[in-house]
């Protein structure tokens, strides 16, 4: 056991155990889940972000004797797993973007601060950010909301979308010009 | 300021840190059921939800004793628990309830389906005219599709295409059952579920609430809907004006549940005369049973559903 008390091993190592012990698979969901519910809270708001989370890593679970095992870092899989549910729910998270763009109240972040004026939430650039979010295509979305929020290198989004490096690059390129030309005068 | 640094800034309020208590619960009772549904041998799909009930009890303790010893050091997850009682709302069972549900394998279309159901206070209105029910329990089958079922009655095994069996009795067709053929076409959000299930029988408000209530309390309880439906009519319940829980429910099998309970009004008008609940475990979140009682709290029905099962055919126990 490690110092923290959970198992010694890589994300590969726990999905290769659980194929023979599938109790170990939790394992997987307190290394990780605490990081991809931030994510999908940020793309979706509390009221989904739960059932996002527990369906996100039960599918990995069912999913988890296709996982090559030579990718030892399981947080792409994870994350486009958890893209794909949260494009379920698209019109969801269009609707609070716009919601942030027109009115400069967040409803994904009002839950957790009383304090929001000193936020770029409520700044013209969050609202503008806003609006560039709900107008963009939902792959350009995802993959930039998977370099921003989710924090994953161009190598990892393409692993989690399953498309290729050159297609995150083109993907986030547009996505960022899109973001610019919204922005305007703002950015700088 | 860089618009990609602007963006990373955006809705950093979000905390970061631990999962939410419930995501943890949820996800707890998806992998218990998945893991038993794996142990018990039953096909699991890649992308479909699950099979809420066929699980023996035995195995659930088992499932519970691998993941204390797997979660004991350190983990935040733990055994699985009666729910927080002091929070539990409609919404949240719904919730729950649709989670178990869709978190396990389903099943092909014309798989059979064993069930033993408790008998001593219902007639089953698949096998309405069957009164033979000498232990106070029922053996019927039913595919996962629902178009044909199976019972021994006197010790003879009889099968019967679901809708067959009523025109050869020259009865008409159970409302449920008919409503249940268009099931596909039916809409997925709760609130357009309820109200297209309440235009079926009803015709006041609380006649379509009724209605929307009894149907999906009959889906649930005799036939056997997908994972997804099921977790679609779980989430449905809680959009059912009236609906309350009931944290103490008693099943007729004597089996304590937590109830999601609907006055009925009276056939003649709206006054209460009654009232249905749909009970389920309240750990693992399956259905228990129906339970329906008048006013003066005698039980008018209750299908208690014992066990059930998929199985090789009709007439095939577990």
């Amino acid at each position: 056991m490690g110092a923290q008390g959970l198992p010694v091993g890589t994300d590969a190592d726990v999905i290769e155990l659980s194929r023979r012990e599938p109790e170990e698979f939790a394992v997987l969901f307190r290394r990780h889940a605490p990081q991809i519910q931030r994510y999908v809270l940020r793309r979706l708001g509390a009221d989904a972000a739960d059932d996002v989370v527990a369906e996100t890593f039960l599918l990995a679970f069912r999913q988890r004797d296709r996982y090559d095992l030579a990718r030892v870092d399981a947080r792409p899989w994870l994350y486009g797993i958890a893209t794909n549910l949260i494009g379920r729910r698209r019109r969801a998270e269009i609707r609070q973007y716009r919601a942030l763009a027109r009115t400069g109240r967040d409803p994904v972040t009002e839950p957790f601060t009383d304090r929001v004026d000193d936020r770029v939430s409520a700044s013209a650039a969050g609202r503008r950010l806003a609006a560039a979010l709900a107008r963009l295509p939902a792959t350009h979305r995802d993959t930039l909301l998977l370099v921003a929020w989710g924090d994953l290198s161009y190598e990892e989004v393409a692993a989690a979308l399953g498309v290729p490096v050159g297609t995150v690059r083109s993907r986030l390129s547009r996505a960022r010009a899109a973001m610019r030309r919204t922005l305007g005068e703002v950015t700088g | 300021m860089n618009d990609m640094e602007l963006l990373i800034r955006l809705r950093d309020e979000v905390p970061a840190g631990a999962v939410s208590p419930r995501a943890e619960e949820l996800f707890r009772a998806g992998l218990t059921t998945t893991i038993e549904a794996e142990r018990a041998g039953f096909p699991v799909p890649r992308n479909r939800s699950g099979w809420p009930w066929a699980l023996r009890p035995a195995w659930r303790l088992a499932v519970a004793a691998g993941l204390a010893v797997a979660l004991g050091a350190g983990l935040v997850l733990g055994l699985p628990g009666r729910p927080s009682e002091a929070t539990l709302t409609v919404q949240l069972l719904a919730d729950r309830a649709a989670a178990a549900a869709g978190s396990g394998p389903s099943l092909p279309p014309g798989q059979w389906i064993y069930r033993k159901v408790s008998c001593g206070n219902y007639f089953d209105p698949l096998f309405w005219d069957v009164i033979a029910c000498p232990s106070g329990t029922l053996d019927t089958w039913i595919t996962a599709d629902g178009t044909k079922v199976a019972v021994v009655d006197g010790g003879k095994l009889y099968v019967n295409s679901a809708a067959g069996y009523f025109r050869a009795l020259h009865q008409p067709l159970w409302p449920p059952l008919a409503a249940y053929a268009a099931r596909a076409s039916l809409p997925a959000d709760p609130g357009l579920l309820v109200a297209r299930l309440g235009g079926y029988t009803g015709n006041t408000a609380a006649d379509r609430a009724y209605s929307a209530f009894w149907i999906i309390s009959q889906w649930l309880a005799f036939l056997v809907p997908s994972p997804s439906l099921t977790a679609e009519l779980y989430r449905a319940l809680a959009d059912v004006p009236g609906v309350k829980i009931d944290k103490n429910a008693v099943d007729t099998a004597g089996r304590h549940g937590v109830g999601f309970t609907l006055a009925y009004p009276h056939e003649h008008g709206d006054a209460t005369h009654g009232w249905l609940a749909v009970i389920v475990n309240p750990r693992t979140y399956q259905l228990l049973g129906l339970k329906a009682w008048d006013s003066t709290g005698r039980t008018i029905m209750g299908p208690a559903v014992l066990r059930q099962q998929p199985v090789s055919g009709p007439g095939i126990r577990p």
